[in-house]
């Protein structure tokens, strides 16, 4: 069953009951939540996931609770609990959905260890993977955004999953995180994207979540092989440049965006190692999404020329 | 008197090796850093055991291993060799060592 099959009512019900569990990639999540505009921004973005009896197996149980004491009645806060723990510092009561969101890559990222785990957008066509690994701000989410809107199909937006046994990247598809003058860009580039409303003022400025296209929840159990590693960075006013980097600095740079290299050791600098040897490494900067996706469109065109 | 000098790895250490195209990356397991190295690095590193080795001849293995002669310029960039592995927390330098091997 879609999630778009169930009512709102039955949304509501499960969200404050026994719990929303809904498939997103290879995890299960089971969802607890009394807000409001948390249901309304589940149900617009994850209406093609997969949601199972609440008595289902779930690997991660997120509640959003209140806020302590009287934070629960006068400037309402929301805090993410899991286990009885509270990991993070309560937010304010409007920060509910990204909290959400945030709460369920903090799960993933501190606790699937049978991957290695990379901050990067990935996306695929004709079973080969880009893996853009870049820090807050580089631009990375927006040309994520673009280009699955563009015949790429998403893999991740924050988390990068590697298969520590076959090296393929496996899909984690969910909501594509936009922040700030992003937004916009995006809302202007593919009219048609369907968002969560904008939450102001978090810690990472505005923050609005993108919907996936269905095709491509669709399709979330299907595997790619890493193909290139791209350290994408936006660059205003400067024209497209893909230059090659060395396989051996990408690895260094994977093993820093990594969330669980240190602890894998040796085995991650193998898999890595390895997985590298398929790889072709480059640096990008762009300034246009249309010059971007062009760039991109070029590499996997087998004909496609890329000059060193 | 000139006093001896003595290098080491730190201890404990456990080196982990790839060649990538070309070039070195070593990942040292205790401290859990990755990193690429040139090979005066990777030769430093091959060469020194568990315990000090002296300076002057791990400085000649080194020269002849990379086919350098011994100027002024070659000694210098051996000695920078060393340091930038000690600023990075791979080798320890010590003086008038104990128990030097050599």
């Amino acid at each position: 069953m879609r999630l778009s099959q169930i009512t709102d009512k039955e949304l509501s019900q499960r969200l404050g009951n026994k719990g929303l569990v809904v498939g997103t990639g290879p995890f299960t999540f089971r969802l607890f939540s009394e807000h409001s505009h948390v249901r309304e921004s589940i149900h617009r973005l994850y209406a093609h996931y997969p949601v199972y009896d609440s008595d289902a197996f779930a690997q991660y149980t997120v509640r959003l609770q209140h806020g302590p004491g009287l934070r629960r009645w006068v400037r309402k806060q929301v805090r993410f609990g899991y286990e009885g723990q509270f990991p993070f510092e309560p937010l304010p009561f409007t920060h509910a959905y990204p909290q959400l969101e945030w709460a369920m890559n903090w799960c993933i990222s501190t606790q699937a260890h049978q991957y290695l785990i990379f901050h990067a957008a990935t996306v695929e066509r004709d079973g080969k993977a880009v893996i853009m690994p870049a820090p807050s701000g580089s631009g990375k989410s927006t040309l994520c955004a673009a280009l699955i809107h563009r015949g790429w199909r998403l893999m991740s937006d924050e988390l990068a999953l590697i298969s520590m046994g076959d090296h393929t990247v496996v899909p984690l598809v969910r909501p594509v995180s936009l922040k700030n003058s992003s937004i916009s860009i995006i809302q202007s580039y593919v009219p048609e994207a369907v968002m969560s409303s904008i939450t102001l003022d978090t810690v990472k400025g505005s923050v609005a979540h993108m919907k996936v296209p269905d095709a491509h929840v669709m399709n979330m159990s299907t595997p790619s092989t890493p193909t290139w590693i791209i350290f994408p960075k936006y660059a205003a006013g400067t024209a497209p440049q893909l230059e090659r980097v060395s396989k051996a600095q990408t690895l260094v740079e994977l093993a820093r965006n990594s969330f669980n290299y240190a602890l894998h050791g040796k085995t991650g600098f193998n898999v890595l190692a390895r997985m590298l040897e398929k790889c072709d490494c480059y640096s990008f900067e762009y300034s246009h999404l249309d010059d971007a996706i062009a760039a991109f469109d070029n590499l996997a065109t087998p004909s496609g020329m890329v000059t060193p | 008197m000139k006093s001896a000098s003595f290098w080491s790895l730190v201890q404990p250490s456990r080196f982990f090796w790839e060649r990538v195209d070309g070039e070195w990356v070593v990942y040292e397991e205790a401290s859990n850093q990755t990193m690429v190295l040139d090979a005066a690095s990777v030769d430093v590193l091959l060469s020194l055991g568990p315990g000090e080795m002296d300076e002057s001849f791990l400085a000649r293995q080194l020269l002849e291993d990379l086919e350098l002669d011994k100027s002024e310029e070659n000694l210098a960039f051996i000695q920078s060799t060393f340091h930038n592995l000690a600023s990075v927390g791979l080798v320890i330098h010590s003086k008038d060592a104990a128990f030097p091997n050599h």
